[in-house]
């Protein structure tokens, strides 16, 4: 039932009458808080900018959730590459001393290797993200909305039996 | 662009995390707080009715308990109110600098109501084994070898006579081997001294120097050459002395060489003794053992819960000052930290002061300070220095100080302990079966002291017991005249006098433990068994020496005789390059002296011809 709230959110989400602007930059404003550690400082800049700019918030939740996966997957690397720009550059020291001395900086653990390692794979993904989402988006709307529309099981969940059923039952449990 | 909705939602949220944080923070952070202190300390930490201002920064409790890992059911301490307060610009910065932390009515060793021990988790991933990780295995593993020994009696039937028979003495065997190893390094030197003959060389320049006949010779010219000759032979008997100065010299640091194995025999003879006297099983009566059996395991076991906690300062002091930290294989998105400190800095965290006050085990309340707890020392140039004292009204008193500096290449710790006129009874001691378990009365006083500096320890421990009553309800009946006299001798003491020393660097470690009890069973020991122990002694001792004189003359005179035969082929060697030498140096003097007789014939030949020239 995940899946079919998860197929349900994309169709809803793709279908809006968010821009592919708004839904870009919030899946990609998402991706950030999935994939580095989310109680980190600077997530909750993130999680402020989601709320103030006009970005579709339910498309950041999504990012962060699918991003989350990711992140548990990547953890290794994110490691590794945290540790390399800590310990293995010798000419971002200054920096890393920087950051790791001075007042509010310091709170953001720039110290941290997979806080370090994530933001880092999180910025350098952030506009190809963005630019792919909108893409994405604008080619769903223009080639594929009608024909999805059409499927069973789109129908089934716009009529919302089998959910609503579900829906049901799940209260019923509880 | 802007969702002005939005800025209402944060505002909202913003006045809900504050409301929440008055109300639910301070059993928040307990939580935290005592999870994040148990996980250091291996069981449960548990504070009890944390109080923190959020506007002030103060944190205060009521009671703070520490379970042992080593025994969850007590408590390692536990301490009555505390109280910090923690700078607030510095947090902005992620350090924690606090000016003055007080924790009073500490004590020790506290019984729980609960178990403190924590649900199993991973294993951390294992460090490896440093100095004092060994240390401390080695130690362990001492003690508890020492603490089981039993002692033998001297009437397990020792058979000296059946011992003798079936004695092997090594030695006869070694001393021959080592007499064939010899044999074979002068049959060496044998084969050097043939291929060195000199003789040759010399028979040479005797027959060049036979050719330069002086009275054959007229010329001036041709005595010059002969002269020059004569010089280079003189040059050719120089080189056949000095090769056989060096063969001289390497036969001397060979003779040394081979002789070396002769101060073996003795070694090799002191070890057919003791295994002979193992066999006889003849009580060996080592003094320090007896001190071990009996205080070993509780002296030594401080040692070690004071040497683990070092490590773990050491541990944590040398990666923070680690410049490029290894790498580490951190829980799943947690990463590790790494520090960046700068000198101009203050460090990371800091309590600046620990004001301490608290009651021992025997009611003695004290009070000290411990200062400067940081995170890196080298930021502000200090070490850490803890001070302690204390004294109540029956006399009992307790100085402990310590420094502990990890600002140089080596890390370096320094305690010193003097706590006096403390009660002893109650105190279990040994599990030995004859000898005393527990102590029924008696006062204490200790003296110590330990040194630690990079890989090196050295610690020494002064005990005296006074007053003393030994419980023996719990022992055995002796079994043996030894354990008769062990009881004896524990009965009748009052007082106990003992030292302990610890010595070890990356060579090894070495402790001993030495009481006047020890010295005391020894001597009677010694005194009961001493006749029939010496005699069997001497008898095996006797065998070995026969056995063995024989073979030690043999070879001695064996190594005599191959020495002077090589000395005195060189020295025939020696003595015929003198006597060329000489024989050399005359006939360049006949030459000289020819040349210079020609020279005074030509000079007076010339002189007759001018005058007859002159009218």
């Amino acid at each position: 039932m995940f899946i079919l709230k998860i197929v349900k959110k994309i169709i809803k989400i793709l279908g809006s009458a968010a821009s592919p602007n708004q839904i870009a930059w919030g899946f990609s404003l998402g991706m950030i808080l999935g994939l580095t550690p989310f109680w980190s400082p600077h997530n909750l800049i993130v999680i402020v900018l989601i709320i103030l700019l006009n970005v579709n918030i339910g498309s950041a939740v999504f990012g962060w959730a699918i991003f989350s996966g990711f992140a548990y997957l990547l953890d290794g690397i994110f490691h590794s590459l945290g540790y390399l720009l800590l310990v293995g550059v010798d000419s971002l020291q200054g920096v890393w001393t920087f950051f790791y001395n001075s007042p509010f900086l310091a709170l953001f653990r720039l110290n941290n290797t997979v806080v370090l390692g994530s933001l880092i794979i999180a910025l350098l993904a952030l506009v190809p993200v963005v630019i792919f989402m909108k893409w994405f988006v604008v080619f769903y709307r223009n080639n594929l909305q009608a024909r999805v529309q059409k499927f069973k099981i789109v129908k089934l969940l716009k009529g919302s039996k089998i959910y609503t059923a579900y829906e049901k039952i799940k209260l019923l449990g509880a | 662009m802007i969702r002005w909705k939005g800025l209402f939602v944060i505002i909202g949220i913003v006045i809900v995390v504050l409301v929440l944080g008055l109300v639910f923070s301070d059993s928040w952070l307990e939580r935290k707080l005592e999870n994040a202190a148990s996980g250091i300390n291996g069981a449960k930490v548990e504070i009890d009715d944390l109080n923190f201002s959020l506007f002030t920064l103060d944190f205060g409790w009521k009671r703070l308990q520490v379970t042992d890992p080593g025994q969850t059911m007590l408590n390692a301490f536990e301490t009555g109110p505390g109280r910090f307060n923690m700078e607030f610009l510095p947090l902005l910065s992620r350090r924690v600098i606090i000016e003055n932390l007080e924790l009073t009515q500490i004590r020790t060793g506290t019984q729980r109501a609960t178990d403190g021990k924590l649900p199993p988790r991973k294993k951390a991933e294992p460090r490896e084994p440093g100095f004092l990780s060994e240390a401390i295995d080695k130690i362990d593993a001492d003690v508890k070898a020492k603490a089981q020994i039993e002692i033998g009696d001297i009437k397990q039937k020792a058979n000296i006579d059946s011992v003798l028979q079936i004695l092997d003495i090594r030695s006869v065997g070694k001393i021959d081997s080592l007499q064939s190893a010899m044999a074979a390094s002068y049959q060496l030197w044998e084969e050097k001294m043939t291929g060195f003959d000199p003789e040759g060389d010399l028979r040479d320049i005797e027959a060049k120097l036979k050719a330069l006949d002086v009275n054959k010779i007229k010329t001036v010219d041709d005595l010059q050459k002969a002269l020059t000759a004569a010089t280079q032979l003189k040059t050719d008997v120089e080189r056949v002395q000095k090769d056989a100065k060096s063969v001289g010299s390497d036969l001397t640091n060979d003779f040394r060489q081979i002789r070396g194995g002769l101060g073996s025999v003795d070694d090799w003879v002191k070890r057919d003794y003791k295994h002979a006297l193992t066999l006889a099983h003849l009580p060996e009566i080592d003094a320090q053992n007896i001190g071990q059996m009996i205080f070993g395991e509780k002296i030594f076991s401080r040692l070690t819960t004071a040497l683990k906690y070092i490590k773990e300062l050491r541990y944590y002091a040398a990666k923070m000052k680690s410049d490029k930290p290894e790498k580490e294989k951190p829980a799943r998105l947690r990463g590790q930290n790494i520090a960046f400190p700068a000198k101009a800095t203050r460090p990371q965290f800091w309590i600046k002061n620990v004001a301490i006050t608290g009651q021992t085990n025997a009611a003695v309340d004290y009070g000290g300070t411990v200062k400067n707890v940081v995170s890196d020392q080298r930021q502000i140039q200090q070490a850490t220095e803890i001070k302690v004292q204390g004294s109540n009204a029956a006399g009992v008193s307790l100085d402990l100080a310590g420094v502990l500096d990890y600002r140089g290449e080596k890390p370096a710790e320094r305690f010193d302990l003097n706590y006096t006129g403390f009660d002893l009874a109650g105190t279990t001691l040994s599990n030995s079966n004859f000898l005393p378990n527990k102590l029924n009365r008696g006062t204490g006083k200790i003296g110590a002291k330990l040194v630690l500096e990079g890989k090196q320890i050295d610690g020494e421990i002064d005990f005296t017991a006074n007053a003393l009553a030994f419980d023996f309800s719990k022992t055995t009946q002796p079994r043996n005249r030894f354990e008769m006299i062990g009881q004896k001798i524990a009965w009748a003491n009052t007082d106990i006098e003992m030292t302990g020393l610890i010595h070890g660097d990356e060579d090894g470690f070495r402790l001993s433990l030495r009481s006047s009890l020890d010295d005391q069973i020894a001597r009677a020991v010694k005194a009961i068994a001493g006749q029939e122990v010496e005699n069997a002694r001497r008898k095996i001792e006797e065998k070995i020496d026969r056995a063995v004189a024989a073979k030690r003359a043999e070879l001695d005179t064996f190594v005599k005789q191959q020495e002077q035969k090589l000395r005195d082929e060189l020295a025939q060697y020696e003595a015929e390059i003198a006597e060329q030498m000489k024989v050399v140096d005359a006939r360049k003097k006949e030459i000289q002296d020819q040349i210079d007789a020609q020279k005074k014939k030509v000079e007076k030949q010339v002189k007759d011809k001018v005058k007859s020239l002159i009218p």
